[in-house]
Parts: structure tokens; C-alpha cells; sequence
């Protein structure tokens, strides 16, 4: 009885002194149903070992709020933020807990950034995304887009400086509202022969997108995106990250991070795939060259 | 002698900015002849936010149906409320809403533009700011995803700014929330309202953008007799049918429908289902107009369903010009996305201004009696 009470007081002090010991309590928080969500959500659990509780916010305020009050009371050992809302669940009520995002574009507009947070952009490299362009669209010369600072002025600083080595004119137009998004189109279309949709909160949203959209398909300005998701919805073409891809990098990352071998805070930018919508491209009448029907995927 | 300089001042800054040459033109030349045509986006300001009730669509459809249950915003007055309103959720139904906030009193007309268990799209008419409000009805396991989304025109004026900076826009949404928190509360007892808006908004403000169209044309005729000769029911069959629309002529002549185009002032709106013919495609359009013959600015507005998936707003604006009258008509619809099933309207909705020039020029050939 004796040796059973020190050998418990023994494995206590042992857990106190070496935490590592103990599994460490990773906490995955998804935003949605949506389903590019719920599939890298798939493809993390698919390659992470260490035991998880998992939350869905299913795009709901009121799930978050709940959530928020738990981890409050509990911080875990990593939260690991699938998407817009959970990124900004992690920033309102885990401000002090160690966080990994993933397929989140509001991280700027958070400020969802310090020495425990970790991420992975939800942009591609700006050079990789050029590249692409180049493959898809082998006669588009000027490029433009729009912006919000604040939110995308880093990428776009970045696909400058690319767009002057790959030999493409960039011409991005800032906004500081969205409610400039309609004059800042009208100044833009008529300079260029293609439009560069960056996945940024602060300009592109499901009530946006249409009114952009129609905009480029009157003035026949095809639209290239780097989300899947704007892909998907109407962009011609694009260079952007599988859900499966970012799953694996996440739970690579996460192992990485729960062993510490990485600190200070790190965004990883990951490189991507060209995708083609068919779909849209028989709307605007457009083939695609060989090489891209090569080497894209096509949307379904 | 001060006065004079300051008034010479003035006069020279005007001129010389270019006001006093659009001035002398307008002074002196003719009226211009022809179409003038315009295009231009119209903002919209939206609230949206999805929260889960404890009921299936069918039973919140029908708690919905009473308006009396849920519509208790501070400030709201829906006047025929205390008549009962079951069974209002239909197709055209309409009631009018005054709104009170701040000082600011809004009054207009709420018109059901599409029911079912699935969805509910509302029109506020109001001449200065319309609003489209979006309720979606989505079964879940533990009830009914309902997601609102309400999106208020939100032209440059002094008004629209007294509303976005004064916050008034912050504590209209935040009685929005209550409203649903309500809601929710009514069919879940375990939720206290006050409780679930203890945080702060609950939904996200948005920004929405409408594709407008303006074609205008200047009649040799005064305003009175504009309208009167275009809100002839006969004029308006003709000109609707060289338009190429279809159904609306016969509609208007219902009975009902010819009582509320013929009374006017009350603003209750004529639902009909009308085929818009363009460019070879015909277009189903569930349409609700709302005549007004008293007044130039708004005489004849005409809001839409169209393709049951955008909402769209026609209306022909009257103004006294060099003793004739400008007519305008201001076609101003949703955008509309890459939708497969939408993308012969896409590519066909670029011949609307050649349809609208068809309208106006039949009814400057009516006005001024070349027909």
C-alpha cells in the first residue's frame, strides 16, 4: 500500500516536471459545413496523431460565443482554427492560447497575429500565382485587382514586386471601403485584359462577388482567383490550395508546433494548383491553351 | 460695394469651375432630343446573421405568418397589425410600416415578393430607400437554420449619412437581434433573449451593389399630361406589348387589379406574373407595381422577382423640362451571378436598354400624340 502511495506521488511529480508526458489537449475548431472546410478538416485528422476535441461552429454567432466561454475557462494547448469564423473565435476569446490557422483570409483584418500564432496564408506565392497566369492566360499583359490595405496590402506588395520580374503590369486599385468597390472597377476595367480576385474579406464576399462578376463578363475581362471557393463560384481559372493538401501541411505544422520546433509566430505560404472552370469558360466562349488543360484540374 | 465684390466672387468661382458654362447652356439651348442613356451601380448597406430555432420551417413559417408574434421593433408601426395579418406570408401581400428612430420617420409599404418553407423575400417601398430582406429557412438537426439578411438602398444623400454616422444603422441591428433573439426564445424557453445578445451584434454588416440602367427622352408635352397618358391602362397594354412583355396587360384589367391602379395614392402594390421577352428568351418575372399619380418623382414603380432569384426595381421618374417634361426610366436589378441555369438571361440581359428604349419611345409617341 506504501509503495502503490509513492509510486503515484512519483508519477505526479514526474507529470509536473515533463508535461510532455501528458497528451497535449488540441483543441480543432471548424467554421462551417462548408464542405472545403469540413474536407480539410478531413485531411488534418487524417494525418495527426495526437488526440483532438473538435468543434463545429456551423457559421453560427452563437456557437462561437459558446465556444468562446468554454476555451476561456480552459485554454488548450493548441487551437487549431479551420476558416473565417473559427480565426476570429481564436482572436476574440483565446487571445492568449497558442493558435494554428488554415484556410482563414481574414487573418490581416484580425490582426490575428503575435508570437503564439501560427497559420498557413490562405494565398499561395505571389510568384507562383504569376506563373499561372501566364499558363492559363498567355496574352494577358496587364493585370489588376482590388484591395483593402489593411487587409491584403502584404500580398499585394509581394505580386508587385513579382509581377516586375515575370514581366506582367500589375495595376492594383486600394479601397478603404467596400462601398468604392464600384468606382475602383470602373477606373480598373478598362486597363486591363484580366482581373487578379484575391481571396480578400474586405473586397470579395458572397454579395460582392455577383455585382464584380457581371462587371468583368459585360466588359469580357476574365477573372482569375486564388481560392478554390471563388474558383468555384464563377472565376475562369485560378491557382489554389486542394482542401487535402492544406489538411496535411496543417497537421504537419501542428506536430511541429506541439513539439516545439518552430516559435516566434510563422505563416507558411504554401504553393498550390492551377484550376480550370470549364463551366465558365463555355460561357465566355474560351478555350484554354494545351498546356493548360495540361496541367490544370478542372472544377467540377 | 463689399456685397458686390463678394457676389462677383462668387460668380467668377462658378464660371470658372465650370458651373456657369452648364448655366448658359441650359439657358439658351434647345431641349436635347433623343435618348440619353446612363449606367451606374446602386448601393446597397445589408445586415445578415444565421442562427438556429428549435422548430421545423413549416412551424416557423407559420409563427411568421402572424406578424403580430415577432415584428415588436421599438419605434415600428405596422397600422393594420391590430386587424390580424394570418396569411400575409402570400405572394403580393403588402402592409404598410412606419418606423420611427431618432428623430427620422421612414413610412412605406412591405410587400411579400416570394413565400415558401424554404424562403421568404420581402420589398420594403419606400421612394427615398427601398429595402430587400432574404429570410432562409434551412432544416438542421436540431431545428431550423434561419439566416436574414436585409439589404437597405443606400443612395449619397444627407439622409443616408445621418444614418451611418449618427448609429442609428448600429441600433437598428442591434433591435434586429432582439427581434430574432425572440424568436428563437418563443420556441426554446431555455434561451433568454437578453442573454443572447449580451455580446454585441450578433450578425455582420455587408455591402451589395445593383446594376442600374437609366434611359430618359424629353416629351413635348406638360407633366400632368405625361402621367396621365401614360398611366392609361390602354397606353400602358400597348406600349408594355412593343416592349415585348407579356401578361401584364391582362392582369392590369382584373378587376381588383384595375381598382388599385385606378385609386393610386394607397400605394398597394398589383402583383402579377408577367414573361419578359428578351433577345428571344422569355424571362419569368413575378411583378409588383405600385402607382402613384400624384406624385412626379414616383408616379409608377415597378419591383420584380426575376427568374425567381433576383429581385429588380423599374420606375419611370417624371420632371418639368423647358416646358415640356424628362421622363426617365431607371431600371435598377440585382447582379446576376455565374449560375448555369442563369447564364442565357446573363447574356441575354445586354439587350435591356434597347427593350427600355422601346418603353420610353412608345411613350413619347403616346404623349405627344404620334400614335
Amino acid at each position: 500500500m506504501m509503495k502503490s502511495m509513492k509510486l503515484i506521488k512519483l508519477l505526479g511529480v514526474a507529470l509536473i516536471l515533463f508535461p510532455v508526458l501528458l497528451p497535449a489537449k488540441v483543441l480543432l475548431v471548424v467554421s462551417s459545413e462548408d464542405p472545403y472546410y469540413q474536407e480539410v478538416a478531413a485531411g488534418f485528422k487524417k494525418s495527426f496523431s495526437t488526440p483532438i476535441e473538435e468543434y463545429n461552429l456551423y457559421g453560427l454567432e452563437d456557437e462561437a460565443r459558446k465556444l468562446g466561454k468554454s476555451v476561456a475557462g480552459s485554454p488548450p494547448e493548441l487551437l487549431i482554427a479551420i476558416g473565417n469564423l473559427a480565426a476570429k473565435t481564436a482572436k476574440e476569446y483565446c487571445a492568449n492560447c497558442p493558435v494554428l490557422y488554415a484556410s482563414a483570409s481574414n487573418t490581416s483584418l484580425l490582426k490575428l497575429s503575435g508570437a503564439k500564432v501560427f497559420g498557413i496564408s490562405a494565398t499561395p506565392p505571389a510568384g507562383k500565382i504569376l506563373e499561372n497566369i501566364r499558363v492559363a492566360f498567355p496574352e494577358a499583359k496587364t493585370v489588376g485587382l482590388i484591395y483593402q490595405p489593411g487587409s491584403s496590402g502584404k500580398e499585394v506588395a509581394q505580386l508587385q514586386a513579382a509581377a516586375a520580374k515575370a514581366g506582367i503590369a500589375l495595376k492594383a486599385e486600394p479601397i478603404n471601403e467596400m462601398k468604392e468597390i464600384p468606382n475602383a472597377l470602373s477606373k480598373l476595367l478598362p486597363q486591363i485584359d484580366l482581373y487578379l480576385m484575391l481571396d480578400d474579406p474586405a473586397v470579395v464576399t458572397d454579395d460582392t462577388f455577383p455585382f464584380i462578376f457581371m462587371n468583368c463578363f459585360q466588359k469580357k475581362i476574365p477573372i482569375f482567383a486564388t481560392s478554390l471557393n471563388i474558383i468555384k463560384k464563377g472565376a475562369l481559372a485560378g491557382y489554389a490550395h486542394t482542401a487535402d493538401q492544406v489538411g496535411t501541411e496543417l497537421a504537419n505544422f501542428a506536430d511541429e508546433i506541439l513539439a516545439q520546433k518552430v516559435s516566434g509566430g510563422k505563416e507558411k505560404i504554401i504553393s498550390a494548383k492551377l484550376f480550370l472552370n470549364t463551366k465558365v469558360a463555355q460561357m465566355w466562349n474560351f478555350s484554354f491553351s494545351s498546356q493548360a488543360s495540361g496541367q490544370g484540374v478542372i472544377v467540377q | 460695394m463689399k456685397r458686390i465684390v463678394r457676389v462677383g466672387i462668387i460668380l467668377l468661382l462658378a464660371f470658372s469651375s465650370g458651373l456657369g458654362c452648364q448655366a448658359i447652356k441650359k439657358l439658351s439651348t434647345k431641349p436635347p432630343e433623343g435618348l440619353v442613356h446612363q449606367n451606374y451601380a446602386v448601393r446597397f448597406s445589408g445586415y445578415k446573421q444565421t442562427v438556429m430555432v428549435k422548430a421545423t420551417p413549416e412551424e416557423l413559417v407559420a409563427f411568421l405568418g402572424d406578424f403580430r408574434n415577432w415584428f415588436n421593433i421599438p419605434g415600428a408601426e405596422i397600422p393594420t397589425l391590430e386587424q390580424g395579418s394570418q396569411g400575409q406570408l402570400s405572394v403580393g401581400a403588402s402592409f404598410p410600416l412606419k418606423v420611427k428612430k431618432m428623430g427620422i420617420e421612414i413610412s412605406g409599404r412591405m410587400i411579400i415578393a416570394k413565400s415558401s418553407d424554404e424562403e421568404l423575400w420581402v420589398i420594403f417601398d419606400n421612394p427615398r430607400m427601398m429595402q430587400v430582406q432574404r429570410w432562409r429557412f434551412e432544416p438542421a438537426k436540431a431545428g431550423t437554420l434561419l439566416t436574414i439578411n436585409m439589404a437597405t438602398e443606400s443612395p449619397e444623400t444627407a439622409l443616408t449619412q445621418v444614418l451611418e454616422t449618427g448609429g442609428v444603422v448600429d441600433q437598428i441591428c442591434k433591435e434586429i437581434d432582439y427581434m430574432i433573439a425572440r424568436i428563437q426564445a418563443h420556441f426554446d424557453p431555455s434561451l433568454n433573449p437578453d442573454e443572447l445578445v449580451a455580446g454585441g451584434l450578433r450578425g455582420e454588416l455587408y455591402e451589395s451593389f445593383w446594376q442600374a440602367e437609366e434611359i430618359s427622352a424629353w416629351i413635348n408635352a406638360p407633366s400632368e399630361k405625361a402621367i396621365q397618358v401614360g398611366l392609361e391602362l390602354d397606353n400602358v397594354r400597348e406600349i408594355l406589348s412593343a416592349g415585348e412583355v407579356e401578361g401584364l396587360g391582362e392582369c392590369l384589367f382584373e378587376p381588383e387589379n384595375r381598382r388599385k391602379w385606378e385609386k393610386g395614392e394607397e400605394g398597394e402594390p398589383i402583383f402579377c406574373p408577367i414573361i419578359l421577352k428578351l433577345a428571344g428568351l422569355e424571362i419569368p418575372t413575378n411583378s409588383f407595381t405600385i402607382i402613384k399619380p400624384n406624385d412626379l418623382q414616383n408616379f409608377f414603380t415597378m419591383y420584380g422577382v426575376i427568374m425567381d432569384t433576383v429581385f429588380a426595381r423599374l420606375k419611370l421618374v417624371g420632371q418639368p423640362e423647358k416646358g415640356g417634361t424628362r421622363v426617365q426610366l431607371i431600371l435598377a436589378m440585382e447582379p446576376i451571378g455565374p449560375a448555369p441555369e442563369l447564364t442565357d438571361a446573363l447574356v441575354r440581359f445586354s439587350a435591356l436598354p434597347q427593350w427600355m428604349e422601346k418603353i420610353i419611345l412608345g411613350i413619347k409617341a403616346k404623349v405627344e400624340g404620334k400614335v
